[in-house]
């Protein structure tokens, strides 16, 4: 019973596991707002009201309510709605079940035409957008055909000190787990928190941020992803400098989904 | 055999001591943020200026960089030593050093002469070092004088063992799981503006004087082979007192080496 109990865990850890975690998402949103014309603001307002915090995971939340009733293959089905897929030339892969970025575009597509559409449907669409930009960012979120993709562990080396051990030492870590989150304990920050850093760190660069196309950006993001699971394969040694840089570049990746999303919804909500 | 025993206890106890984070992510991070509330606003911009980020996302930025390959032959000194008699502490060593170094190089106006990296660097080792020269387990006494305070018995906790050094390191957070830096700023920085006063004045000497005393008293308030889960209220009450106090020390002193440093009259730095 406790062994099943631990795997029925472990499962739905898996097919619901969040990119970033929710105070990030939550940031992410607040910093985004910052950034949205007049016009797109009070669009947002409209729909989602004032405060975001239901919403920025809010797909998360409606699969987790969803989980125990679906098989394990509609659970896994369900969860690459958070992946983006990409040939091996780092553009959009034509996908028949679940994705990212078909997703994405969808809702783009309703936002666009919203006066045919259901408040409801609306404020689906809004939600999908602001829950699947920050997934397309996330680097572990990202599948490129013919590279290995799987939850693997990586080792990377870990000096002496810093174990307090004579000698250095190799740590297995997993990939998804060293993108879904930043490096030395930034639990404590709250979202407002996290908000204002990202503020501080943006200052006046959002236009440089906001620069580009939805498929330049994931292509972008691709070559990125590409370059770190090179790194990290499962049978190499990334370097301890090597995988304290991944705290940075995904900081980066956050700065990005924060402009990207306000760049989409200022187009969009036009 | 016994001779063996104790060198081997002692290697252990030194390297362990090597490789703890002082205070934490959590109590580096509340530190910071408190010092970040008690900045002029002058040394706010200053600082958001250089370092492109917030008090606290670099709070605990030396520790985790230590073991890198371009850090790891300067990293010296996250312990500072007490002086002779174990009334003060030695500024010529560990964190004392790297905040007089950097108060020298950047006090006085001399900052705006310095090239924008260095003055971020020097503000990185600041932010972390006045922290860590403030825990109680980061201050080491010597061998000699102090034969009591070596090879204590570690506090169980579950199944780990929370040696001396370990139990202050981790202190701010006990028995606060929830608490964000903002919680942790509205409950504890309740310092009146007379004991605000008393942590900034006097010299580094007095500065290194009240650490001491709180070393000392870290000592008597460890519960030596204890089980955490079962500490009295007096200890738990103990810890936290001194724990707080010497964070709060460590605050308002940052803020002012800051407020000094970047004053617009560039008063000199003591």
């Amino acid at each position: 019973m406790k062994k099943f109990s631990l795997l029925l865990i472990f499962i739905l850890s898996v097919f619901v596991a969040n990119a970033w975690s929710r105070k990030i998402d939550e940031a992410v949103v607040i910093v985004a707002k910052e950034n949205l014309t007049p016009e797109a603001k009070s669009m947002v307002v409209k729909y989602l009201g004032d405060s975001y915090a239901d919403d920025v995971q809010y797909l998360y939340a409606l699969e987790k309510e969803r989980a125990e009733q679906l098989s394990k293959r509609a659970r896994a089905a369900a969860a690459e709605l958070h992946y983006l897929h990409l040939d091996s030339n780092f553009q959009p892969k034509s996908v028949e079940g679940n994705d990212a970025l078909k997703a994405i575009e969808e809702a783009l597509v309703t936002l666009r035409n919203r006066n045919t559409h259901s408040a409801e449907e609306v404020t689906t669409a809004l939600r999908t957008i602001i829950n699947l930009m920050c997934d397309i960012h996330t680097i572990s979120k990202i599948r490129i055909d013919g590279i290995e993709h799987s939850q693997h562990d990586f080792k990377y080396s870990v000096p002496a000190s810093e174990i307090g051990k004579k000698k250095d030492d190799l740590k297995a870590t997993k990939w998804s787990r060293s993108w879904n989150g930043f490096d030395g304990g930034y639990g404590f920050f709250s979202a407002n928190y996290w908000a204002e850093d990202i503020q501080v760190y943006l200052g006046n660069r959002y236009a440089e941020y906001a620069q580009g196309s939805l498929g330049e950006w994931v292509s972008e993001n691709g070559k990125l992803a590409a370059r770190y699971l090179e790194l990290c394969k499962p049978d190499g040694v990334v370097s301890y400098t090597d995988r304290r840089l991944m705290s940075p570049v995904n900081y980066d990746m956050m700065i990005k989904a924060t402009c990207r999303l306000a760049a989409l919804l200022n187009d969009v909500l036009k | 055999m016994r001779v063996v025993k104790g060198l081997v206890l002692f290697l252990l106890m030194l390297t362990l001591s090597q490789s703890a984070f002082a205070w934490g992510g959590f109590g580096h991070g509340c530190i910071a943020y408190v010092a970040e509330q008690h900045l002029t606003p002058e040394a706010k911009e200053k600082c958001r200026y250089y370092l492109r980020h917030t008090l606290p996302y670099y709070a605990s930025w030396m520790d985790h960089w230590r073991g890198s390959e371009m850090f790891k032959k300067v990293n010296s000194g996250h312990t500072t030593r007490a002086a002779k008699g174990g009334e003060g502490l030695n500024l010529k060593s560990g964190a004392m050093a790297h905040l007089v170094r950097a108060m020298a190089e950047l006090g006085d106006g001399k900052y705006k002469y310095l090239p924008d990296s260095v003055v971020r660097q020097r503000l990185i080792n600041m932010i972390h070092y006045v922290g860590d020269m403030h825990c109680p387990s980061h201050v080491s006494f010597s061998k000699k004088e102090f034969p009591q305070y070596r090879g204590k018995e570690a506090v169980r906790k579950g199944k780990k063992r929370v040696a001396y050094h370990a139990y202050w390191d981790g202190s701010p957070s006990y028995w606060r799981s929830s608490w964000e830096i903002e919680d942790y700023a509205k409950n504890v920085d309740k310092v009146s503006r007379k004991r605000a006063k008393a942590y900034q004045s006097g010299t580094l000497e007095d500065w290194g004087r009240d650490i001491a005393r709180g070393a000392h008293r870290g000592h008597k308030i460890y519960p030596e082979g204890g089980d955490f889960a079962h500490l009295s209220k007096k200890t738990k009450k103990a810890t936290s007192a001194l724990a707080d106090e010497m964070a709060m020390q460590a605050a308002y002193r940052l803020a002012y080496v800051l407020n000094t440093i970047f004053a617009d009259e560039n008063i000199a730095v003591r």
